[in-house]
């Protein structure tokens, strides 16, 4: 140990472990910052998600829970709301409307937060975390416009009288409240004892909120799990809200990739500069050799020296990680939210992890090599012969690679899938490499700058092609985290276009149907399909009743009323997976979303029985729809052709674009329409934008640590060569050749490098992205024509000056100096 | 007391077998000094690195003391030379990360570390550098590393040393100057020396001196 820290420091100042020890501290700095910074990242988007259900787990119920159930939740410390919802009247100014009517104990919401106003429609809103006091009540802007009314007014909901005193413009939980019958007043719900609404046969809906650490609920949850009745439903952040747990999904599965490409960037530089490292002390151990020491001695020197770096760097790492989150965070502290339950010592781990399994991949087979190196080497230029083949090094660094991946990805797929793209790679450059450099063997005179740079690659024909395979695979890793993003992003901006419908009204009586299209129309306001909806219930599968054909799990989601819709053609944004539209004959039958069907088993010619109010309808399946649910339109499980539904009642539901300057429209139509209810999503959308906003900057500050990784692997390997290049240049300036040649042979020389590379990159960045573009991200492939400009346009430069400037001893220092170094 | 008998070395070419050393049979007494001379390529380097234990021979014994060094591993080999044997190059094989103070330390610090500093000063002194112990080999002429690399050679107090073209690199007069100290410090230290030298005036100074030709050795006058 005593001789290993004596030979760290002699290494140490005689300069060669300054870059190996660089690179380890890139890595655990990179790693640990990335991985502290997605993890805070995570828990604040997760903690805000939880802000959508108020709270980390809800159970609602049509009737009061047992008392004994909150009263476990509270001994277990864990902190319970509770909120009453039901459909009321209410009366001001003369004027009575029916209302969604929302009762908050004190504590609500415990996650997230109330935006409220204090005049209706205004731009200002500020945020709260609790309700309305008692004998207050805080309406929504539609619903004091309906009733005419403005704050400071009273208003009578069932027995009791009580001030409206805040517009409320959002509430965290609101998701709930999308098919709700009216717009929402809110109230203490002290105050719903005294308004005397609840009785025996009232639609009332029940919501508990339950919040403490994950594994309280956890607990709690698996506790109250098998007392719960049928019409008991819990809810979790898992099946709030598809988009945003999408949206975090696919985040969360970037942030990976990012970090697996910052680690194996990192692995690359740290194989290189190890490589270096042995490679400029087998003279060493050939003399300590000579001296006697023996095979197993020189390895536990070097393997202590090489560990007493790895932590001494990852403490140093630890700690340039720890200050580059918090550089996020500061970026960022407008978005994040106080995450307490993130731990520390977990990314300084991970990144001493890394520095670890890179050390013992990447460095160990180099070490083996100066570990039998021959202490002949004293008496002659003897390199020593690898005790690892070449097959077996690369196993060892495969084993390495996928082992590092899947610490981060915990994914088989992902960790194969960029193992295999860059061994892929490695096998295509090394060809095309080998055919780049065999034609033309000369290129211009010696005595040319290009013509020279030439030569240079001929001589060392070997360490191009290396060089050639490292910058292309850096570059195709730049280029394939900068092209994923951008598809990430397209696609969840195609996926919310700006004209996104963002209101929907529902209830519209089919005599109201043509005037509430003009009325939209006279406004300029483009409107959807007016879709007809008939209440029904999916009795009988193939004569079968459903209960015995379906799971109780589908049960549930079948066993109530759907809306059946009909229409002539397919919707938009539905495609046709089996069968076909209709025929319009009287042979047409029904046409099933694809997700249903399959979780129900059904396919195509199946026989289906629906009940429609006392009617039976017989039909079958005719063709099988997929759509995206995401979509904010209407979208129905089933579609019948015209004609079938057309004698059963119906309401008609369509949703609309409202920009922000057409929202005082609502006023009017809502006094005209005064049965239909029209449902705000513009505050949804914008929530769900601003989290990808906010997922989008975090990429980009991952990326740019990325590109600092891909400096570091080709400084790596511009160093790796720079022993030759001293020595050429010292014989070229020898026998007088200037500097300005040289340099720029030298920049040259990086201009075709750097093309060779990008364009090998380029070709291995669209290959293997098409692979994670349709199995890892679930889009469609697409050709990156950016890539094939943008990164050569900002690789090539940036080559060059790191090339020169990694190279300016061997180009200024005078020869004598260079030939005595070499 | 080295002792080596029958030794062959054959090495595998494209064009075939090469033989470098045929049958070489070698006495040499303790306290003995012993020049081997001949012309490049004759096998020289060959024969002192084998007598060294650096390599194996491909037949034949070869004994350091009592200890055969033909039946031992290369570890059990590089023991025997920490604790029995000093080396002198050519081209002073010093680690050019290390001061010439370190560079001496070095052995010592591999047997007997605690008197490391205190002997390696001493040596470095005894070769006349004590004012340049921290200097690196590149701000050191030949000369002076070549008496780091004499000071690194006896401060493990070897048996035996081997000298390969310990002058070599170096001009007439400093060469002299080297192999003063070299012969001075053998006097002194009472090893045993065997060099391998194409400088007959060098190898004049040795007791006994032996020429090697075309892989066969034969002893001279």
């Amino acid at each position: 140990m005593k001789l290993a820290l004596k030979m760290l420091g002699r290494d140490w100042r005689g300069g060669e472990l300054q870059l190996l020890f660089a690179c380890l501290i890139l890595a655990v700095a990179t790693v640990s910052g990335i991985t502290h910074f997605s993890s805070t990242l995570q828990a604040s988007l997760l903690q805000q998600s939880k802000d959508f259900l108020a709270g980390s787990m809800v159970l609602s119920s049509p009737r009061p829970v047992q008392s004994a159930w909150i009263e476990e939740a509270r001994e277990r410390g864990i902190a319970v709301s509770e909120n009453v919802g039901m459909a009321s009247m209410a009366f001001a100014n003369e004027r009575m409307q029916l209302s969604s009517l929302k009762a908050v104990s004190d504590g609500y919401p415990l996650r997230g937060k109330l935006r409220i106003a204090d005049t209706p429609f205004s731009a200002e809103s500020h945020v709260v975390q609790h309700g309305p006091a008692p004998g207050e009540a805080w309406l929504a802007s539609s619903m004091a416009s309906l009733l005419d009314i403005q704050p400071g007014a009273v208003l009578e909901i069932g027995k009791t009288t009580l001030r409206f005193s805040q517009v409320l413009v959002d509430e965290p939980d609101r998701g709930f409240a999308m098919f709700s019958v009216g717009p929402r007043v809110m109230i203490h719900l002290d105050d719903l004892a005294a308004a005397d609404l609840v009785h025996v046969g009232s639609r009332v809906s029940y919501r508990y909120q339950f919040d403490a650490a994950d594994a309280l609920i956890a607990d709690f949850k698996a506790w109250l799990e098998p007392q719960l009745e049928d019409s008991h439903r819990i809810r979790t952040l898992d099946d709030a809200q598809p988009r945003l747990a999408e949206a975090l999904q696919r985040a969360e599965r970037f942030l990976l990739l990012a970090g697996s490409l910052a680690v194996m960037l990192s692995g690359l530089a740290i194989a290189m500069s190890a490589q270096r490292y042995c490679q400029r002390h087998y003279d060493h151990v050939a003399i300590l050799k000579t001296l006697g020491m023996t095979e197993g001695r020189v390895l536990g020197l070097f393997a202590t020296s090489l560990l007493l770096l790895a932590l001494l760097a990852s403490l140093v790492g630890g700690l340039a990680g720890w200050g580059l989150k918090g550089l996020f965070e500061q970026v960022f502290a407008e978005y994040l939210v106080d995450v307490a339950e993130v731990s520390l010592w977990r990314p300084w781990l991970f990144g001493l992890a890394t520095a670890l399994v890179s050390l013992l991949a990447f460095a160990w087979p180099p070490l083996r090599a100066l570990q039998k190196t021959s202490a002949m080497a004293v008496l002659r230029d003897l390199v020593p012969t690898d005790p690892l083949s070449q097959g077996l090094r690369l196993v060892i660094a495969g084993f390495g690679s996928v082992a590092l991946l899947m610490i981060y990805t915990q994914s088989w797929f992902l960790s194969l899938g960029l193992l295999g793209g860059l061994a892929a790679l490695t096998l295509v450059v090394g060809l095309l490499a080998r055919g780049v450099l065999a034609v033309p063997r000369r290129f211009g005179g010696l005595a040319s700058p290009l013509g020279l740079a030439w030569a240079n690659f001929q001589r060392h024909r070997r360490h191009t092609q290396l060089q050639l395979m490292v910058y292309s695979s850096a570059l195709m890793l730049v280029g394939l985290l900068w092209a994923v993003r951008s598809d990430l992003l397209d696609d969840w901006r195609a996926s919310l276009p700006a004209d996104t419908p963002n209101h929907f009204m529902v209830n519209v009586a089919e005599y109201e149907v043509d005037s509430l299209r003009q009325q939209l129309n006279d406004a300029g306001v483009a409107t959807e399909t007016i879709y007809p909806m008939v209440r029904g219930r999916l009795t009988h599968i193939n004569g079968e009743s459903v209960r015995t054909q379906v799971t109780k799990e589908e049960q549930r989601s079948i066993d109530r009323e759907l809306n059946l819709t009909w229409n002539d053609a397919l919707p938009p944004k539905n495609v046709l997976e089996q069968g076909t539209w209709w025929r319009d004959d009287a042979n047409d039958g029904v046409s099933i979303e694809a997700r249903l069907a399959e979780r129900l088993g059904l396919k195509m010619g199946d026989t289906l029985r629906f009940q429609i109010g006392a009617d039976i309808l017989e039909t079958y399946i005719q063709s099988i729809r997929s759509l995206d649910w995401q979509q904010m339109r209407p979208n129905f499980y089933f579609i019948f052709p015209p004609g079938v539904l057309n004698t059963y009642p119906a309401t008609f539901i369509t949703s609309v674009y409202l920009g922000p300057e057409q929202k005082p429209l609502l006023t009017g139509l809502m006094r005209e329409f005064p049965t239909v209810t029209i449902i705000e999503m513009d505050v949804i959308i914008a929530q769900i934008n601003s989290t990808v906003d906010r997922v989008s900057q975090a990429i980009e500050i991952v990326f740019g640590l990325v590109l600092l990784a891909t400096a570091a692997v080709l400084v790596a390997s511009i160093l790796a060569s720079q022993r030759e290049r001293r020595r050429d240049n010292a014989l070229l300036r020898t026998m007088g050749a200037t500097s300005p040649l040289l340099w720029r042979a030298c920049g040259w020389e990086f201009v075709v490098l750097g093309l060779a590379a990008n364009m090998i990159a380029c070709l291995g960045a669209e290959l293997s992205l098409a692979a994670i573009q349709s199995q890892l991200l679930g889009i469609a492939p697409s050709i990156h024509w950016h890539l094939w400009w943008v990164l050569p346009a900002i690789s090539i430069p940036v080559l060059v000056f790191i090339g020169i400037a990694s190279s300016r001893a061997s180009l200024f220092e005078p020869p004598v100096v260079l030939l005595r170094d070499s | 007391m080295i002792i080596a008998k029958n030794i062959v070395k054959t090495v595998s070419t494209r064009a075939g077998e090469l033989h470098i050393l045929q049958g070489i049979d070698l006495h040499i007494k303790a306290g003995e000094s012993v020049a081997i001379v001949g012309s490049s390529g004759s096998g020289k380097s060959t024969l002192l690195a084998l007598l060294a234990g650096l390599d194996n021979p491909s037949q034949g014994e070869i004994y350091l003391g009592d200890q055969p060094l033909h039946a031992m591993s290369e570890d059990q080999r590089a023991l025997l030379r920490a604790d029995h044997v000093g080396f002198v190059f050519q081209s002073f094989q010093l680690l050019q990360g290390l001061t010439a103070m370190e560079n001496i330390a070095l052995p010592l610090e591999l047997t007997r570390a605690d008197k490391a500093e205190h002997l390696a000063r001493q040596y470095l002194e005894k070769v006349g550098l004590n004012e340049r112990g921290h200097h690196y080999p590149n701000q050191l002429s030949g000369g002076e590393q070549q008496r780091v690399a004499i000071a690194r050679a006896f401060a493990s107090q070897p048996s035996v040393l081997f000298a390969d073209e310990p002058t070599g690199n170096l001009d007439g007069e400093t060469g002299q100057r080297i192999a003063d100290l070299l012969f001075d410090l053998n006097r002194d230290e009472d090893c045993t020396l065997v060099l391998v030298t194409h400088d007959d005036e060098l190898a004049a100074r040795c007791d006994r001196r032996l020429r090697m030709n075309s892989g066969r050795l034969c002893e001279e006058g």
